[in-house]
């Protein structure tokens, strides 16, 4: 009994001695015989607004979709999440759902963590309002955002009733936009409602600096001066919190 | 549903009222999602029905991912059987 004992007290010996060694960069290499070294994480969240805003409906295959449903728990985790410290908000977005694209705004808009949102290639339609929620916005030099009103579409059960409807939904958005950019509701109407602009509908396609110039964008950049804004903005947030909690 | 899109309506929706393809709800631990089969044991991730909430920061569940769902099916499978459960979505 007592023979069988030594042996395994023997060999747990060097284990435990290799146990205090620091871990070393090779161990991945050595133990599992792969490259990859654990990578330094981010404090910052990057969330893609691609293609279509997807609501409701399942749109078909040939549509890129950002699924509303996942991006509004993903929301929720990087607000709740103490390693997450800021977000940037990447855009190329052809529009979409009202409903969902507006809830997407309304929760970016609604973080308590700085957020810089990156208008590249475009940011049209339901894309506008997303993009203007953030607390600091981007737009790439040669990225557009088309402005136009909300069309039609599906069944029109009685036209005033309708009319009155649509109306009400491009209120949302024109409020929503004046309200979280520096652009004013007239000149955003004047921007939506313009003829001779859009071949297949009214409305305006501002690029880039056109757009700072309304007021929709605070600033033509990309990912570098984007992250260079977060990365200042949470310094910002963090010595406030330090301030505040050493001055209570 | 109201589109506000600058894409053409008729390009967006087409093909809206063809059937839709299957899927199938796969379970691993507490995680619950909606998979479209691309080949026997692989397949695409629709969206996540139930999740804990850090599960929608990873990468590798976001839609359009691809998983394993039937070794995935196994382990959660072993897991529930351990616990009592009786689902395995692996068969589903």
């Amino acid at each position: 009994m007592s023979d069988k004992g030594k042996p395994e007290t023997a060999a747990e010996q060097p284990a435990q001695g290799q146990e205090e060694r620091p871990p070393q960069p090779t161990d991945s290499l050595v133990q599992l015989g792969q490259t990859a070294v654990p990578a330094a994480e981010s404090n910052v969240f990057c969330l893609t607004i691609i293609g279509q805003v997807e609501g409701h409906m399942m749109l078909p295959p040939q549509n890129k979709t950002t699924k509303y449903e996942h991006v509004i728990p993903q929301l929720v985790a990087a607000e709740q999440n103490p390693k997450i410290e800021g977000l940037l908000i990447v855009l190329n977005t052809v529009g979409g759902d009202v409903e969902a694209g507006l809830a997407i705004a309304e929760m970016i808009a609604s973080l308590s963590k700085p957020k810089v949102a990156v208008v590249l290639g475009g940011g049209h339609s339901i894309g506008v309002p997303i993009a203007v929620s953030a607390d600091y916005t981007f737009i790439a030099e040669t990225a557009t955002m088309t402005i136009h009103p909300i069309r039609l579409n599906g069944m029109i059960i009685g036209v005033p009733q309708t009319f009155e409807y649509l109306e009400k939904m491009q209120e949302r958005v024109v409020r929503f936009v004046t309200k979280h950019s520096r652009i004013q509701e007239e000149t955003f109407k004047e921007l939506m409602f313009r003829t001779g602009e859009l071949t297949r509908d009214i409305g305006t396609t501002v690029i880039g600096s056109e757009a700072v110039r309304n007021g929709l964008i605070d600033e033509v950049g990309g990912i570098g001066a984007a992250l260079q804004e977060l990365k200042r903005r949470i310094a910002d947030r963090k010595a406030a919190a330090s301030g505040g909690g050493a001055n209570p | 549903m109201i589109l506000y899109t600058c894409m053409p309506a008729e390009l967006v929706l087409e093909g809206l009222h063809s059937p839709p393809k299957p899927m199938i709800e796969v379970t691993v631990g507490e995680l619950i999602m909606l998979v479209a089969p691309v080949a026997p044991g692989i397949g695409r991730i629709v969206r996540l029905v139930s999740a804990p909430l850090d599960a929608y920061l990873r990468p590798d569940l976001a839609p359009g991912q691809t998983i394993h769902f039937a070794a995935a099916g196994k382990e959660a499978g072993a897991a529930a059987s351990s616990s009592g459960s009786t689902e395995n979505p692996g068969q589903l």
